[in-house]
């Protein structure tokens, strides 16, 4: 017998260096009808042909790794394997995929005997941890875009997508806008596989549901959905699912970008869907209904539907004992007023109705203003834009320097406008309590907006007193009454007839008195019978009309 | 949770009465005890109990009436029964009252504002400032509304457990109150149609807001409640007010509570608490303006083409044009309430039960079930 020699596989190749690329790019196609979607081809059991149009698609680029082999020698079959040298692991491709293929590819295997089917060489690599099977190139591009390689055999019109991805990602750390004393210090990282295992970690139940969608045409983000089956509502649920739906972008990056498509009101000024990097926070907000999108490529994930309450909410709510955390939850409602409110209602007081303040501080407050040459409302505007100046520059500059500049920025400017003269003592305390205020809310967004509220009142206040500054609030109160978040209204909770709610939302209940069991769904009360039956009551006039022919 | 599909703008039977009893209670507050001591005296009390009671003989008259409306508001209604040209004159005229409503509300607790905190701000930059925001929250639908209604009803409560028990109740003096009808059940009568007047204004939002209510068959009760409970406030705003000022004084005042909360102190720490008070009034205040101006909208779009948030911002503008005009001061406002009172009221009843004959002639086998219409429809 002829002893065939075995091909070795080729040495990875790049698909193009850089001398070698053409200077012009190629031509795009002119018309629309000469594109054709990748994940419209179908794979060709002719390699050469899948070969071809991959170099056509991702020929272009230098990182793409091409290894061909032939399988039995010079009768054998061609197979190619592609993967993207920064996003796959080339080790494992090459330890549980190229050797295997080199060592089962003996020539004596292909002589008369059958050519090897898909089925056969996924049993001959199951040394691999997962194989898919593709049958458009579509599929097999996003394989590849995940960091996974792909396997073509000649003569099969399907290809392997071998799971290999290796890409680095960030090690699990601390959140950084969601600080805890006494919770956890793990944060959701950019890697959704990471942040999906620290959710499944704290939540093994049967009942979680973690679903995959893939957002943006050319980006191809994944974006994950989770929620506990038996308990969210099915009809937000699917309301989710077919906002996301809706979705098209071609890019998709932060979750942000989700979170304006998918809300109710995308213009609204209050975050009115919640923001976390918190792992257990998604837990435990799945066991109360709501629904979590997760995004590849950034910590935050979306929890949905949101209510005010949810501004509210710290990490260590639940570690801390339940009056402390209680006593800081009303601080922090506290907190949020003043943040708002107290500097317009300064300038309201002073301006408008002095009277209203005790005479004393009144005329200590008049001492203070002698000689200042501005009216109040302008100095006040001022030390605000100031004070958020110096509040972006803390975040931009590098962290260690950061927050010693905007506390030495802040006291330094303060005492200088009193010394200067431009403005007086009791304004610059209260625009430094308004701005510590602020920051005392967990929720950034939350933060935000009100302290955006806290300009239009500032002018109102300076014109029309407390007529003004209740005005923006009478504004505020309604545009929140009047929005929704996924159907849900945005101040649930602060209605009458919800006094449990709203005390639940106001305070933290001790363990003790929290039922062991999580409450029974809507879909645990199917299981457990069919709902009672109500008697059809007829309609009043149809009642009338059947009295009158039985009486005739 | 509860579900409800974006754009869907319905409201709960209870949202509607809180709704109607939010927007009387500010009314109340501000002026009505006036109108009703004013000539009652020491029986204005008894006049705010009776024209509580005709209030809701009216409200059983509405719902009958409001049943037969189905899936459609007044408006509607109106054209299929009077024709086109009738029926958008009769819609035209209660849009009439509930924007004149609108501009009264707002231009009173205008005029409240200049006293109490503004008085060197023109009335006028005030009038059309205080309507901007209502035009805001009207335009932003009935649903929004309804659930404001929630929390503003319960920032007035709260209102008003400062201002009654703490102030004025343990300086009563219930001589001024009793003996009752001294001067017989004249004067009584006479000072019914004045209040009464504002209580039929609000209780003719549901004849807009109807196809928008969840809960249709629930709006007897729902109509009932929202009179009941401005009622209770009214006898207790009238007892008290007589009973802290006398009928005499009583009667001079044009805005009774705020007379009240001007005696108001917190410990010697806070003063001029009317001021505050009035702060907290601008929502109701802004609530009441906001559902007579949807509602008036809300028919407007009926006979028009408009869609009801365009016919709110043309019924916004409406009443900015009205507030920048040379006005009326308080005083003038509720003499004129006083004298139109009695003729708007008779018009009010004479377009429901013309039209109510009228269909019943037309179309004597409508159905009139309590259950015909099933969900609230879709606002345009």
């Amino acid at each position: 017998m002829k002893r065939r020699a075995i091909r070795k596989p080729t040495a990875p190749r790049k698909r193009h260096d850089a001398a070698n690329r053409p200077e012009t790019p190629v031509a795009p196609p002119t018309t629309d009808q000469e594109i054709e979607q990748p994940s419209e081809i179908r794979i060709s059991p002719d390699i050469k042909v899948n070969r071809s149009t991959i170099d056509e698609i991702l020929g272009h680029s230098d990182d793409l790794i091409q290894h061909d082999l032939r399988l039995g020698g010079q009768r054998g079959v061609d197979c190619t394997v592609y993967y993207y040298q920064a996003m796959a692991n080339s080790d494992f491709l090459h330890t549980h995929v190229l050797q295997p293929l080199v060592v089962w590819a003996r020539p004596s295997f292909y002589e008369g005997g059958p050519r090897p089917d898909l089925q056969e060489i996924r049993e001959r690599l199951m040394v691999a941890t997962q194989i898919l099977e593709a049958e458009s190139l579509g599929d097999v591009l996003i394989g590849l875009f995940n960091g996974h390689g792909a396997l073509f055999v000649d003569g099969i019109d399907k290809a392997m997508i071998v799971r290999a991805a290796g890409f680095k990602s960030r090690s699990l750390s601390e959140p950084m806008n969601e600080t805890s004393v006494r919770g956890p210090f793990e944060g959701l990282t950019e890697d959704i596989e990471t942040s999906t295992s620290l959710i499944r970690r704290r939540y093994k139940s049967p009942h979680l549901v973690i679903r995959n969608l893939i957002i943006g045409d050319e980006s191809r983000t994944k974006v994950r959905l989770v929620y506990d089956q038996h308990i969210a509502p099915p009809a937000i649920v699917r309301e989710v699912e077919r906002r996301l739906g809706q979705i098209k972008r071609d890019i998709l990056i932060y979750s942000a970008t989700i979170e304006h498509l998918i809300s109710d009101h995308p213009y609204a000024l209050w975050p009115i869907l919640e923001r976390t990097e918190r792992a257990e926070r998604i837990v435990d907000q799945m066991t109360q209904g709501r629904v979590a999108i997760l995004v590849d490529g950034t910590p935050f994930a979306v929890l949905l539907p949101a209510t005010a309450s949810n501004y509210f909410w710290a990490p260590d709510d639940q570690s801390e004992p339940f009056y402390f955390a209680a006593l800081m939850r009303i601080m922090r409602v506290i907190s949020l007023v003043i943040s708002a409110f107290m500097t317009p209602v300064y300038v309201a007081l002073v301006t408008f109705h002095p009277e209203m303040i005790p005479l004393p501080l009144m005329l200590n407050i008049a001492v203070s203003q002698e000689g200042v040459p501005f009216p109040l409302i302008f100095i006040a505007f001022v030390m605000e834009i100031v004070i958020e100046v110096v509040r972006e520059a803390g975040i931009r500059l590098p962290r260690p320097v950061g927050a010693a500049t905007s506390i030495v920025g802040t006291i330094v400017i303060g005492q200088a406008a009193i010394t200067a003269g431009f403005a007086p003592p009791g304004l610059v305390v209260v625009v430094a309590v308004a701005a510590i205020a602020s920051f005392a809310l967990p929720d950034y967004g939350a933060a935000v907006a009100f302290r955006l509220l806290r300009f239009p009142a500032l002018l109102a206040g300076g014109l029309f007193g407390l007529y003004g500054v209740s005005s923006v609030a009478m504004l505020a109160l309604f545009d929140l009454c009047s929005i929704k978040s996924f159907g849900v209204p945005f101040l649930a909770m602060y209605t009458p007839g919800r006094g449990v709610q709203l005390l639940e939302s106001l305070f933290i209940a001790p363990p003790r008195l929290v039922s062991a069991k999580r409450k029974m769904s809507y879909r645990d009360r199917y299981r457990a019978g069919p709902p009672p039956r109500v008697k059809a009551r007829a309609p009043l006039a149809e009642n009338a009309l059947a009295r009158k022919t039985k009486r005739k | 949770m509860r579900v409800r599909q974006q754009g869907h703008q319905a409201i709960s039977a209870r949202q509607l009465w809180l709704l109607i009893a939010a927007s009387r209670v500010a009314v109340i507050t501000a002026t009505l005890p006036v109108l009703t001591t004013g000539r009652a005296g020491r029986d204005a009390w008894i006049a705010s109990l009776l024209m509580t009671l005709a209030a809701v003989i009216f409200s059983v008259l509405l719902a009958s009436f409001v049943r037969r409306l189905g899936r459609q508001s007044f408006a509607e209604y109106s054209l299929d029964v009077w024709g086109a040209w009738l029926g958008r004159a009769m819609t035209l005229g209660l849009c009439g009252i509930l924007l004149a409503g609108a501009f009264a509300q707002l231009r009173t607790f205008t005029d409240l504002i200049t006293v109490t905190a503004l008085p060197n701000t023109p009335d006028w930059t005030l009038s059309i400032i205080a309507v901007l925001p209502p035009t805001f929250v009207a335009w932003r639908g009935l649903d929004g509304l309804g659930r404001s209604a929630e929390i503003v009803i319960t920032l007035l409560a709260l209102t008003f457990v400062v201002i009654f028990p703490l102030v004025s109740v343990p300086e009563l003096e219930w001589r001024w109150i009793l003996p009752v009808m001294e001067h017989g059940l004249s004067p009584i009568l006479s000072s019914i149609p004045v209040g009464l007047v504002w209580f039929l204004a609000f209780s003719l939002t549901a004849l807009a807001a109807y196809p928008h209510v969840d809960q249709r068959q629930r709006i007897l009760p729902t109509l009932i409640m929202g009179n009941v409970v401005a009622g209770a406030v009214l006898v207790l705003v009238s007892i008290v007010v007589v009973g802290q000022f006398g009928p005499a004084e009583a009667a001079k005042l044009l805005s009774p509570v705020y007379s009240l909360v001007k005696n108001l102190q917190i410990g010697g720490i806070v003063r001029r608490m009317e001021i505050l008070v009035v702060a907290i009034w601008v929502p109701a205040a802004g609530l009441a303006g906001a559902f007579l101006l949807w509602a008036a909208a809300r028919l407007l779009a009926g006979i028009t083409s408009l869609q009801i948030r365009h016919a709110v911002l043309l019924g916004g503008a409406i009443v900015v044009v009205a507030a920048a005009l040379p006005h009326p001061n308080l005083f003038e406002l509720v003499t004129w309430q006083t004298r139109l009172a009695l003729p708007l009221i008779l018009a009010i009843l004479a377009v429901i039960i013309s039209t109510w004959a009228m269909d019943l002639i037309r179309r004597p086998g409508r159905h009139t079930s309590r259950r015909s219409a099933g969900g609230a429809s879709r606002e345009k």
